[in-house]
């Protein structure tokens, strides 16, 4: 297969903080990779670092074959990227068609394609078309955060953490939303959840105070609880 | 005691046509600081920039606008050029002084007030410290009787302008993309261009837009102001006092605002002349009591 | 490092290390003292006063700027408030200048802890907005109450107690108050609640989450600037024997601004330095050209845009690198 995504040696600082030291990572084309970790490990950072957000001070981040890590956060996202953040970023007084509306690039006719998938897969959002963000529910808000990534022909899908504060139905739907997506695009997800991570991932990496510490199928990291007790903490 | 029963009596027997005069006369003066403020609250909202020499670029607006006036005699052309002027200064001002120091609140403020000087002074080298009168156009002089009052077509003219570009600009925030975009950098500039926006552009945009307002503000207000040196900064105080009352980064707000502070300003100036900037005043410690964020403020903000 | 070799010196000169410090400062306060023996100029004295009361304003205006990071754009404010208040106690009143003094103080006490509640509460920016809006409205109220103030004439007749007429008295008087401002600012600085401001300045929430009130520490600076910027402007008032509208402007708080710009943001010399460079430069300016105001509005712009540390600790960096380098060059010779 071939890799869609490489980084290689990432040196990241924040302020005084070297958080990433050193990270080397590949995602492979049309799978799920997910980044597993504790809190703190580095994990929302790696992705950070990705998109330019938080760039890397050392090291290459490659998208297609192209070094993308010396570009501004709004060109690298013009690549192919979408990008669902950790706290959704909604735009909370926009309604959920003007959130949508804003993300969209260019293409029309592919847009109202994509809104039709969106409306298939969320039923919630076409119902909320005309309401402000702000008046979803916490589970209709990660859909629409998912949805705004969707809108585009993405290459690739960087989510963080879509489980976070969702009960367990909410979670298998966005779940399931994540399953539709492999036929579409590459994912590249960050999650603690070692269960919900299971349900869709191929690949996974597993940080640790800013290095990785595991590679490799999720299957195998399934059966080894010495691994699952030393970096990942409890899981659920 | 004498003059409170006074000034009791004089309101309650404030006659119809004298209560539409003094309203139509707050509105006029409204639009002006809605022109200034919309420009000044949609800066400060999106890349938290508190514009001071925002009142410059009205200021150079009624100047321009008067010399333009004055070689060609043509009013629609003044009106035309001062906005452009406006455009262009504002795009200068936030390309080279402030795009240097985006990040850093504090010497922005610092750099907006220096600018707010500087060009203040410049006025004075061309134009001279005099005040200087802006005829009116032909078309607009003249009067119209409103119940039984003579009523300058001129202010009407002021009030048309300020609602016109209101709804213009509503419709772009609200309709066009451009608008939605603008909407959402005043919440989350950082994921506006996490979706791939280049948000300095939007930010030049919105800073030539504001400032083009407020130039316009400038040409249309000075036929009935007057222009003089000083004329920006005693439009910023009201500008000020209109955002912080409704809503800093709320357009609407700064409209509802304007036509608060233009009418108490227009209804206190009639009354207790001596006091109306303190009406405005103490509106503003109630709104900042009572309702901290103004009246269409977001909450949290910077 | 640095305290051992202050040990070293306090040996080597016999003079504590605390007065050794401030060296330059004492050898200053020196030469004010008995400059007015050495030179009665009536003209250098009124301007070295004006120095001595505008660091006190500075010092006023860097305490809030440079070492909490509040920025007031009406600070004038108080400047004026302390003139006009006083000014006409004295004049219309015929108040003694030893109770004026606590009555001004308190007025700017209750002044500065009701705008400081109402806005800093909220928003930092919103004191900015509001002491600008403040300051213009007293600005107005001073140019059109023309029975009291006289209006843009301005107002005379504000003669300082016997013993402070003479100039070299007032001169004296000044001085004191210079010394005393500094000698409580530096103090004050260095004390805990000093580099809690700081704290506050670098990282306000942070500072919140230690669990200081970030609130209270606020108006605690900008009651303390507001009683020193409103005594600047009552001994100001004195020494000019005149009340004018333009001590109520913004272009008095943009002087209190420029010289804490000048003179470096949250530095102890700065206030000083920042005085004594721009009050006789805008004398000897203003002597030339009537446009002196723009020249000072562009060398401000310039300052902010190119050497935001402050123009003279930008110029102290460029001497130290080019003392580096001639030392290097030196020892590789």
């Amino acid at each position: 297969m071939k890799n869609l995504l490489e980084l290689e040696n990432v040196h990241t600082y924040i302020g005084q903080y070297h958080i990433l030291q050193g990270i080397s990572m590949e995602v492979p084309e049309g799978a799920v990779t997910v980044i597993l970790g504790r809190n703190g490990a580095g994990k929302t950072t790696t992705l950070e670092t990705i998109l330019g957000i938080k760039p890397p001070s050392k090291g290459t981040v490659r998208f297609k074959g192209e070094d993308i890590h010396k570009l501004s956060l709004h060109n690298i996202v013009k690549k192919g990227i979408g990008y669902v953040p950790e706290d959704k970023r909604l735009f909370g007084t926009l309604t959920v068609e003007e959130n949508l509306r804003l993300a969209e690039r260019n293409k029309q006719d592919f847009h109202r394609e994509r809104r039709e998938l969106i409306w298939d897969l969320f039923p919630d959002l076409k119902r909320a078309w005309k309401r402000p963000a702000s008046t979803l529910s916490g589970g209709q808000q990660q859909m629409l955060s998912i949805a705004r990534a969707m809108i585009n022909d993405n290459s690739i899908m960087l989510i963080d953490e879509p489980s976070m504060g969702l009960a367990p139905k909410l979670v298998q739907e966005v779940m399931s939303a994540v399953e539709q997506m492999k036929g579409l695009t590459t994912v590249l997800m960050v999650e603690q959840n070692l269960k919900v991570a299971e349900s869709v991932a191929d690949r996974c990496y597993i940080l640790d105070n800013g290095m990785i510490v595991y590679s490799g199928d999720i299957k195998e990291l399934v059966k080894d609880e010495e691994l699952q007790n030393n970096y990942l903490g409890v899981t659920v | 005691m004498n003059q409170q029963t006074s000034l009791e009596s004089a309101v309650f027997s404030m006659s119809l046509p004298l209560f539409m005069s003094l309203s139509l006369n707050g509105l006029s003066l409204a639009m002006l600081y809605f022109l200034i403020a919309a420009g000044f609250s949609l800066i400060f909202g999106l890349m938290s920039v508190l514009n001071l020499a925002h009142a410059s670029f009205f200021l150079w607006g009624a100047y321009s606008g008067l010399a333009i006036f004055t070689t060609t005699g043509n009013f629609t052309l003044a009106v035309i050029g001062a906005t452009i002027v406006g455009v262009i200064m504002g795009l200068l001002v936030e390309y080279l002084t402030l795009r240097p120091l985006y990040g850093n609140h504090l010497f922005q403020i610092l750099m907006t007030l220096g600018l707010l000087l500087v060009f203040e002074e410049l006025v004075k080298l061309i134009w001279g410290t005099t005040i200087l009168g802006f005829p009116r156009p032909e078309i607009l002089t003249g009067s119209l009787v409103i119940l039984g009052r003579y009523f300058p077509v001129y202010r009407l003219f002021i009030i048309i302008a300020g609602i016109v570009v209101f709804i213009a600009v509503y419709l772009i925030l609200n309709r066009t993309k451009i608008g939605i975009t603008v909407r959402a950098g005043v919440e989350d500039e950082g994921m506006v261009q996490a979706l791939g926006i280049d948000i300095r552009k939007v930010f030049s945009g919105v800073f030539g837009l504001g400032a083009g307002l407020a130039a316009l503000g400038g040409v249309i207000g000075a036929p009935f102001l007057g222009v003089y040196p000083e004329l920006g900064f005693e439009m910023l105080v009201p500008a000020l006092i209109v955002v912080i009352i409704g809503g800093l980064g709320s357009f609407h707000g700064s409209f509802v605002g304007a036509v608060i502070i233009g009418l108490s300003q227009s209804f206190g100036g009639y009354f207790i002349p001596e006091f109306a900037l303190a009406i405005n005043v103490a509106l503003l410690a109630i709104v900042l009591l009572i309702k901290p964020t103004g009246l269409f403020g977001i909450e949290g903000g910077h | 490092m640095a305290m051992n070799q202050v040990n070293l010196e306090e040996k080597m000169t016999g003079i504590p290390a605390a007065l050794w410090r401030y060296k330059y400062g004492l050898i200053l306060l020196v030469l004010f003292l008995i400059y007015p023996l050495v030179t009665p100029s009536i003209y250098h004295l009124s301007l070295l006063i004006e120095v001595f009361i505008f660091t006190v304003f500075a010092i006023s205006y860097n305490l809030m700027l440079g070492y909490t990071g509040i920025i007031s754009l009406g600070h004038a404010l108080f400047f004026g408030m302390g003139g006009y208040v006083g000014g006409l106690l004295m004049v219309e009143a015929d108040y003694p200048f030893l109770l004026i003094i606590p009555i001004i103080v308190l007025i700017a006490i209750a002044l500065s802890v009701i705008i400081g509640f109402l806005t800093l509460r909220v928003r930092a920016i919103f004191f900015a907005m509001v002491t600008m809006a403040i300051a213009t409205f007293f600005w107005i109220v001073a140019q059109r109450w023309t029975d009291m103030t006289g209006g843009d004439d301005g107002m005379g007749g504000i003669i300082p107690p016997d013993l402070l007429l003479p100039r070299e008295n007032y001169y004296y008087f000044t001085l004191i108050f210079m010394v005393l401002a500094y000698l409580f600012f530096i103090r004050f600085v260095n004390s805990p609640t000093g580099r809690i401001l700081e704290a506050i300045r670098e990282n306000e929430e942070r500072t919140r989450h230690l669990g200081y009130n970030v609130l209270n520490f606020k108006i605690i600076v900008i009651v303390i600037a507001g009683i020193m910027a409103t005594l600047s402007g009552f001994f100001y008032t004195l020494s000019m024997r005149f009340l004018h509208p333009s001590y109520l402007d913004v272009d008095t708080t943009l002087d209190a601004l420029l010289m804490t710009v000048i003179g470096g943001m949250g530095t102890i010399t700065g206030p000083f330095i920042g005085a004594v460079v721009v009050k006789p430069l805008e004398h000897v300016m203003s002597t030339y050209t009537e446009h002196w105001l723009l020249i000072f509005g562009i060398i401000y712009v310039l300052i902010v845009l190119f050497l935001p540390k402050g123009l003279v600790p930008s110029l102290k960096d460029q001497a130290d690198r080019l003392r580096l380098l001639g030392r290097k060059l030196l020892s590789k010779n």
